[in-house]
C-alpha cells in the first residue's frame, strides 16, 4: 500500500483509538489542593458545601471544603444542595481569576454523597474545630442540660463542652438529661461572642438519639 | 548599563537558538518556549549571582522572555532556508515552498533567501510603524478586538471556509478530466480539515502525563506530529537533483520596488490580522495574504509570505499587551513568566518596551545572519550532512515528546504524523490540519 492510502487509513484508525482511550480513562479522584496539577483535565473531587449561590444565568457557584482547603465548583445548572452536604463532582479543572475551579457541565455530574442531616457528629468534634463548621448545617449528638424558655444547653456526656441551642418549644419537647440529635445551623454570635446552634427554622429539628 | 548588556546577550542567544529552530524544520519555537518555561526556575537560579549587581528576579524573567521572543523572530527569518534549499517547510512557510524551491532549481536559491529576508525585515519595520495606530484600533478607543470577538464565530468559520474553498490541489482518484480533480481536491481539503478537528477533539480527553513531572501539554505532540515530522520524513525520502547555485543579490526595477512594498504591506497586514484571532496561525495568514494580493510573480510571493510569518511573530507580542491574550506558544510562555500589564494608556508598558527592543535587535541581527547562512548554504549545499541533521531532529522530537507527555504522547505524535502525511502525499495544503485547533475553538464559541 502506498503512503498515500496508508496514512489515510491509519490516521482514521488512530483517531478512533484515541477516542476509545479517552473514554477508557476515568477521571481521577483527587484532593482539592492538587487541582493546579490537573489544569484542563477531568477530575473528581469531594467536599462539604460551605457556600452556594445561583447566578442570573441559571448556574450555581458552590464552595466546597475538604482537608482545610476550599475550592469553587462552577455548576452549569442548579442542584438542590444545602449547606453542610458532602458532595462529589466530576468536572474540568480551570483557572478563573487566578483561582482554581472545577467546571461541571451538567447537574448529573454532581452527586450528594451524604446529606448534612446524616453526617452526625458528637459535640466534642464541633468544639475542637468550630471554624470548620461555622455557617453550616450540622447534626450534633449530645445531652440536654439546663432548659430555658426557647433555648437549652446541650452538653456532652462528661460535661466538658456545652453549647446553647435555640429551638421551638411548642414543636419539640425536651427533658433534661435526654440524649438528642440536634439538626441546626451552627453559627457564631458576634454580639454575645459565642457559638450557637439555631434549630428554630422549619427545616431543622431535635430528635431523640437512637442507639448509642 | 549591565541590564542593557544582558538584553543584548539574551537577544543574541535567542537569535542563535532561532537559527537552530529555523534551520531544523520540526523543531519549533513553541517547543523551545515550552522547555524554557518549565526550566525558568533553574534559569533564575543559575543567574542569581546577578542579584548582587542590582538585577532583580523579575528582570531575569524578562530576560528569559527576551530570549524566547528573539528566538521566535530569528526563527521566522531563518525558516526560509530549509524552505528554499530542502523544500521542507514549517507549517507557516508551506505555501512558499513552490516558488522558493523553483528558484533553487534555477540555481537562484540564494536570491530566494534574500527575498524572504527582505520581506521579513520589511514586515518588522512596517509593524513597528503601525504599532501606535494599531494599538488604538485593536484596543481603545476603537476596540476592534471587542467587535471582532462578538463575531468571532463567523470570522473563524469564514476563515475555515476560505482555507478550504481556495484549495488548488487536484485529487484525481475519481477521474482525471474536466473540473472533477479540482472539486474532489476541495472536498478532500474539507475532509482533512474535519479529520484534524476530530483528532483535536479526541486528544483533549487523552490523559497524557509526563513521566518526569513536567506540565503535559497534549498539543505539543499533536502539532509537532501534524506539521513537523511529516516534512522531515518526506525530505528524508525525497532527494532532488539541485543545480550549482549562483550568488546574486535580488535587483528591483521601479515597478518591482512598488510591488515589493505592496507585498510587504499585504503580508504584514495578514500577519497582524491572524495574530489577533485565536486558533489561526500565520499559515492561515499566508492564505489570506495570497488571496488578497493575487500576485503570481514568484519573487513577490516569497516576499509576501515571509512578511506574514514575521509580522505575526512581531504582533502576537503587541497583541499580548493590548488585549492580554496569548496567541502563540512563545507569548503563552511570556504571559506565564512575567506579569503582563495592559497597554491601556499612551505610554508603552516597560516589559513591552524591552521586548520591542529585542524584536528590533534580533530582527536586524537575523537579517544579516540569514543572508550569511543562505550564502554558505548556496555555496556548500552539496556538502551539508542533511540526512543526519534530519534524523537528529526527529530523535529530538521523539525524546521531548516522551519526556513531556509519556507513551500516550508518543501515540498522539504517531497519529498526528500520519494525518500530517496526508496533505503532502495527496497534494493539498497542509494548513487544513489547523482544523485541530479551529474546530474545537469553533465548537467552543457555539
Amino acid at each position: 500500500m502506498s503512503i498515500k492510502y496508508f496514512s489515510l487509513l491509519f490516521s482514521v484508525i488512530g483517531i478512533a483509538c484515541l477516542y476509545f482511550l479517552s473514554t477508557l480513562s476515568q477521571p481521577a479522584l483527587i484532593e482539592l489542593n492538587d487541582l493546579p496539577k490537573y489544569e484542563d483535565k477531568n477530575v473528581i473531587v469531594e467536599g462539604i458545601v460551605t457556600e452556594y449561590r445561583s447566578t442570573n444565568y441559571g448556574s450555581q457557584i458552590i464552595t466546597i471544603e475538604s482537608e482545610n482547603t476550599s475550592s469553587t465548583v462552577f455548576l452549569e445548572g442548579e442542584s438542590d444542595i444545602e449547606y453542610g452536604d458532602k458532595i462529589q463532582v466530576t468536572g474540568k479543572v480551570q483557572k478563573y481569576n487566578n483561582d482554581w475551579e472545577v467546571v461541571v457541565d451538567n447537574v448529573a455530574f454532581l452527586r450528594v454523597i451524604q446529606k448534612w442531616q446524616n453526617i452526625s457528629m458528637p459535640l466534642w468534634q464541633l468544639a475542637i474545630s468550630p471554624t470548620k463548621y461555622e455557617g453550616l448545617n450540622v447534626n450534633v449528638t449530645g445531652y440536654v442540660d439546663t432548659i430555658f424558655d426557647g433555648y437549652f444547653y446541650l452538653s456532652d456526656s462528661e460535661g466538658s463542652y456545652s453549647i446553647i441551642v435555640f429551638y421551638n418549644p411548642s414543636k419539640y419537647k425536651v427533658q433534661s438529661g435526654q440524649e438528642v440529635n440536634v439538626a441546626a445551623k451552627f453559627s457564631f454570635d458576634k454580639e454575645k461572642f459565642r457559638y450557637n446552634l439555631d434549630a428554630t427554622d422549619e427545616m431543622y429539628g431535635i430528635h431523640k438519639a437512637t442507639g448509642g | 548599563m549591565l541590564d542593557l548588556l544582558l538584553i543584548i546577550l539574551f537577544c543574541v542567544l535567542g537569535v542563535i537558538t532561532g537559527i537552530m529552530t529555523g534551520l531544523l524544520p520540526g523543531l519549533h519555537v513553541n517547543n523551545v518556549a515550552l522547555i524554557l518555561l518549565s526550566l525558568s526556575g533553574v534559569i533564575v537560579g543559575a543567574f542569581s549571582f546577578l542579584f548582587q549587581y542590582g538585577i532583580t528576579e523579575q528582570f531575569i524573567l524578562i530576560l528569559v522572555c527576551i530570549y524566547i521572543i528573539s528566538t521566535a523572530i530569528s526563527n521566522a527569518f531563518h525558516s526560509s532556508i530549509p524552505t528554499t534549499f530542502l523544500g521542507a517547510p514549517e507549517e507557516n512557510t508551506a505555501l512558499s515552498v513552490l516558488p522558493a524551491h523553483s528558484l533553487l532549481l534555477e540555481g537562484k536559491g540564494y536570491e530566494a533567501v534574500a527575498l524572504a529576508a527582505l520581506g521579513s525585515y520589511g514586515a518588522i519595520i512596517f509593524c513597528f510603524l503601525l504599532l501606535y495606530p494599531l494599538r488604538f484600533i485593536i484596543g481603545g478607543p476603537l476596540f476592534f478586538y471587542s467587535t471582532l470577538r462578538e463575531i468571532m464565530l463567523w470570522v473563524l468559520i469564514a476563515i475555515s471556509l476560505l482555507m478550504i474553498m481556495t484549495e488548488k490541489g487536484r485529487v484525481d482518484v475519481f477521474g482525471k478530466s474536466g473540473k472533477t480533480p479540482s472539486i474532489v481536491g476541495i472536498l478532500f481539503a474539507a475532509f482533512l480539515f474535519f479529520l484534524s478537528g476530530l483528532f483535536g477533539l479526541a486528544i483533549s480527553e487523552v490523559p497524557v502525563n509526563s513521566p518526569v513531572g513536567f506540565s503535559s501539554p497534549v498539543l505539543f505532540p499533536a502539532l509537532a506530529g501534524l506539521f513537523g515530522t511529516p516534512t522531515l520524513l518526506t525530505s528524508l525520502i525525497a532527494k532532488p537533483n539541485i543545480p550549482k547555485q549562483k550568488i546574486k543579490q535580488p535587483k528591483f526595477n521601479r515597478k518591482a520596488k512598488k510591488a515589493t512594498v505592496l507585498s510587504v504591506v499585504a503580508g504584514s497586514l495578514a500577519g497582524i490580522f491572524v495574530s489577533i484571532i485565536p486558533g489561526v496561525t500565520s499559515a492561515t495568514g499566508t492564505i489570506l495574504a495570497m488571496n488578497t494580493r493575487a500576485e503570481s510573480d514568484k519573487r513577490q510571493v516569497i516576499i509576501t509570505l515571509s512578511a506574514v510569518s514575521t509580522a505575526c511573530a512581531f504582533f502576537v507580542v503587541a497583541v499580548l499587551f493590548i488585549i492580554l491574550r496569548a496567541r502563540s506558544g512563545a507569548t503563552l510562555a511570556v504571559a506565564d513568566l512575567v506579569t503582563v500589564e495592559e497597554w491601556a494608556s499612551l505610554a508603552i508598558p516597560t516589559t513591552l518596551i524591552y521586548l520591542l527592543i529585542a524584536i528590533i535587535l534580533s530582527g536586524t541581527l537575523s537579517y544579516f545572519s540569514v543572508l550569511k547562512i543562505g550564502k554558505t548554504f548556496a555555496k556548500h549545499f552539496a556538502n551539508v550532512p542533511y540526512a543526519l541533521l534530519i534524523k537528529f531532529t526527529i530523535s529530538m522530537i521523539v525524546i521531548l515528546v516522551l519526556l513531556f507527555t509519556g507513551i500516550l504522547g508518543l501515540l498522539v505524535l504517531i497519529i498526528a504524523t500520519l494525518i500530517g502525511l496526508i496533505p503532502i502525499h495527496w497534494g493539498v495544503r497542509r494548513s487544513h490540519c489547523m482544523g485541530v485547533l479551529l474546530i474545537p475553538i469553533i465548537l467552543y464559541f457555539i
